[in-house]
């Protein structure tokens, strides 16, 4: 008994409990389900009853194949076409023994529990109070009610757990277990609170520059009527005033986009190079005119899950502050590098700092198993002080004296990148040192193909 | 074939099964009373501190039960290699655990007179440090429950960041006391907080610790393939 007892990899063949629903407790969900608990409570149920009916009918079948099939054979036939419909359900659906055991998850559930083996118990993957409680009533036959949790890594979400009592006829004497629905309801539960940060966000930080004008409106309508030169200042720096409004507004709204969406991961195939290769030709022409060279060498597709516009904008992003704090004539490297397993030393073990660089994980990575592809920004401007490190990412956060960041910056550009990776369920390092330049790291899943 | 429903469970697995449920319990049960803690202070909701006080006691209790749970699976059973770890690690951890308790139940303390005093804005940045300890705090009951050495490691990298954050506010709370020596018992009680907080992170840097210990028999502090990477 080395480690893992009873644990297994989860496989096709683990659905064969769903086949063993019984007809009653059928009956009794489609019945529970489509009470009082809305639209997508329904379709859930819908769709379990396809896949638990489905289920009986090709067991009948299998067991008719007769002897000319080897039964493993039939067997396997079988549970891939299970294995296709249960692939197609997207709410998440396990079921648990007696003892609280996962036996048996749907791929939904796997993702949004980060299931990986069955066999574990479910305070595993959810430790809040409020789901034993209902979990242990459904085993022990109670009807129970629909219950909300709240969870804050590795995204803020909400989910809304229902369990319900279930016996499979397979076993005698008969094993009660519990059958549980999960669904992500953040949307509802989370675009309340954003609202009101929104509101409050933009107000706040709208309140100076609009102060700062009326001001200058005053001025102009006061004492510096008559003054021609004066005039033409005031307007120019009423002009760059309103500008700074235009992209404080702007910055708020693809912030509040994005988390309006953390939750929910991209699904589709991007290409950071070419995001990269964007990023770069939007600012060329800027980098030119201060003769900062942007060293980028890759040339290869990065094939990541993500949204291509979000990636652009992220990598847009870190490089327009990189370009904002370097001197001129320097230099901006870009490199994107591909690897099979992301260790979380990986990016200090070669670094290209010479004295020993102050680190931070903005965001951790959460699935270090799978290949990722890391994309590097490394500037040589000025390097951040260490007390401002812990703050990156934070909305509204500009570096006191930096001056000439201070004035065109909002604050913003970082909290948007921070969201972005988030969502793309990826990782955000820094690492600076003062004198030498400043890298941000971006990993990134790779996808499948 | 092989049905998982149909394994015959040993009573030792039975007897783990117990030990992750009451962990995560454990876990699920100083994770609220931290981040209620935190909160308490951030809303000056004195009710709610009063309940994570109450909290601590169950935190107790739940402790005692793992250690007796757990060392009776040790005298019946002679669990061995990682079975062992396993089993010893459950002790350390629900002994970190406690302790993560006790300290969010001395902030719930502070918090009930703090909000007594009127109203100063420093809350925020006991906020921030609150939230990324509970991160970590969160990310370390992942690990152990998952028997995740990789995730572990990474929320031990991170203890960095909560140091760094108490060092920032730090400063900014004793420039605070010399600008206006009014300020000094309010910011007193911040300070503590803040400390609290932090040990709260160095109790799930343990976790991580014990998690990989458990996973790979070797010491994480110790272990020569990750030296250098800081
Ligand atoms: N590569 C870097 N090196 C040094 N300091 C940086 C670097 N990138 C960002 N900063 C500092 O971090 C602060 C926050 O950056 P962020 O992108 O969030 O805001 P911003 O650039 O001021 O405004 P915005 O991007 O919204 O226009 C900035 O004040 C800037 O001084
Ligand atoms: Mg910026």
């Amino acid at each position: 008994m080395e480690s893992e007892p009873t644990y297994r990899r989860l496989s096709s063949q683990d659905l064969t409990v769903v086949l063993t629903v019984s007809f009653t407790s059928l009956l009794g969900l489609c019945f529970l389900f489509s009470v009082p608990l809305g639209a997508t409570l329904i379709v859930a149920a819908m769709l379990a009853t396809i896949l638990i009916t489905y289920g009986f009918s090709s067991q009948k079948t299998a067991s008719e194949i007769g002897p000319e099939v080897s039964s493993l054979e039939a067997e396997q036939h079988y549970f891939e076409a299970q294995a296709n419909l249960a692939d197609n359900i997207t709410d998440a659906v396990a079921i648990i023994d007696q003892r609280e055991r996962v036996v048996y998850a749907n791929p939904a559930a796997q993702k949004l529990l980060e299931i990986t083996s069955l066999g574990r118990p479910l305070s595993t993957y959810v430790r809040e109070h409020s789901v034993k409680a209902v979990i242990q009533d459904a085993l022990q036959g109670k009807k129970t009610d629909a219950i909300t949790y709240h969870v804050e890594t590795p995204t803020e979400s909400y989910i809304r757990v229902m369990a319900s009592p279930f016996t499979p006829a397979i076993f005698d004497p008969p094993r009660p277990m519990a059958l549980l629905f999960f669904y992500d309801v953040t949307e509802y539960n989370l675009v309340d609170s954003q609202r009101a940060d929104f509101l409050a966000n933009a107000s706040h930080e709208l309140k100076t520059p609009i102060a700062s004008l009326l001001g200058y409106i005053e001025t102009l309508q006061g004492h510096a009527k008559d003054d021609p030169e004066a005039r033409e200042k005031f307007l120019g720096i009423m002009q760059s005033q309103a500008e700074r409004m235009q992209r404080l507004i702007n910055d708020l709204l693809s912030l509040r986009q994005i988390e309006q969406v953390e939750h929910i991961a991209p699904s589709e195939i991007a290409d950071l190079h070419l995001a990269a290769k964007a990023a770069i030709e939007a600012e060329e022409i800027y980098a030119d005119k201060r003769k900062i060279n942007i060293k980028f060498e890759t040339k290869k597709k990065s094939l990541v899950i993500g949204h291509q516009d979000e990636l652009i904008q992220l990598v847009l992003n870190l490089l327009d502050n990189a370009l904002k704090i370097s001197a001129d004539e320097t230099q901006i490297t870009i490199s994107i590098e591909f690897t099979d397993r992301w260790t979380p030393g990986q990016a200090f073990t070669a670094n290209s700092f010479t004295q020993n660089a102050s680190t931070r994980r903005i965001v951790p990575v959460s699935t270090p198993d799978k290949p990722h592809y890391i994309l590097k920004i490394r500037d040589q401007g000025p390097g951040f002080s260490r007390e401002h490190i812990p703050r990156l990412g934070e909305r509204f956060y500009r570096i006191a004296g930096d001056l000439s960041s201070k004035d065109k910056g909002t604050g913003l550009g970082l909290a948007i990148v921070k969201h972005i990776i988030r969502r793309h369920r990826g990782g955000l390092l820094i690492q600076s040192a003062k004198g030498e330049g400043t890298e941000f790291t971006v990993i990134l899943p790779a996808s499948e193909s | 074939m092989q049905k998982l429903v149909d394994h015959i469970v040993s009573g030792y697995d039975d007897d783990l099964n117990q030990l992750t449920n009451s962990l995560s319990e454990l876990g699920g049960l100083v994770e609220t009373m931290t981040s209620d803690s935190v909160r308490s202070i951030k809303k000056r909701d004195s009710d709610l501190a009063q309940k994570v006080i109450e909290m601590d006691k169950r935190a107790n209790s739940l402790q005692e039960q793992i250690d007796d749970d757990a060392l009776r699976l040790m005298a019946l059973r002679h669990p061995m290699a990682t079975d062992l770890r396993r089993t010893i690690g459950a002790i350390r951890c629900a002994n970190d655990l406690e302790r993560v308790g006790d300290l969010a139940e001395g902030i719930a303390r502070r918090a009930v007179s703090i909000n007594q005093e009127d109203k100063i804005d420093l809350a925020k940045g006991v906020g921030r440090i609150g939230k990324l300890v509970k991160t970590q705090l969160s990310g370390a009951l992942d690990a152990l429950l998952r028997e995740d050495a990789d995730k572990a490691l990474q929320v031990w990298i991170a203890d960095e960041d909560v140091d760094e954050m108490y060092n920032a506010i730090f400063r900014e709370l004793l420039t605070y006391m010399m600008g206006d020596p009014r300020t000094i018992t309010a910011c007193a009680s911040f300070l503590f907080v803040a400390k609290n907080l932090e040990r709260i992170g160095d109790h799930a840097t343990n976790i991580c610790e014990s998690v990989y210990f458990t996973v790979h028999g070797k010491q994480l502090v110790n272990d020569a393939t990750l030296q250098g990477q800081g």
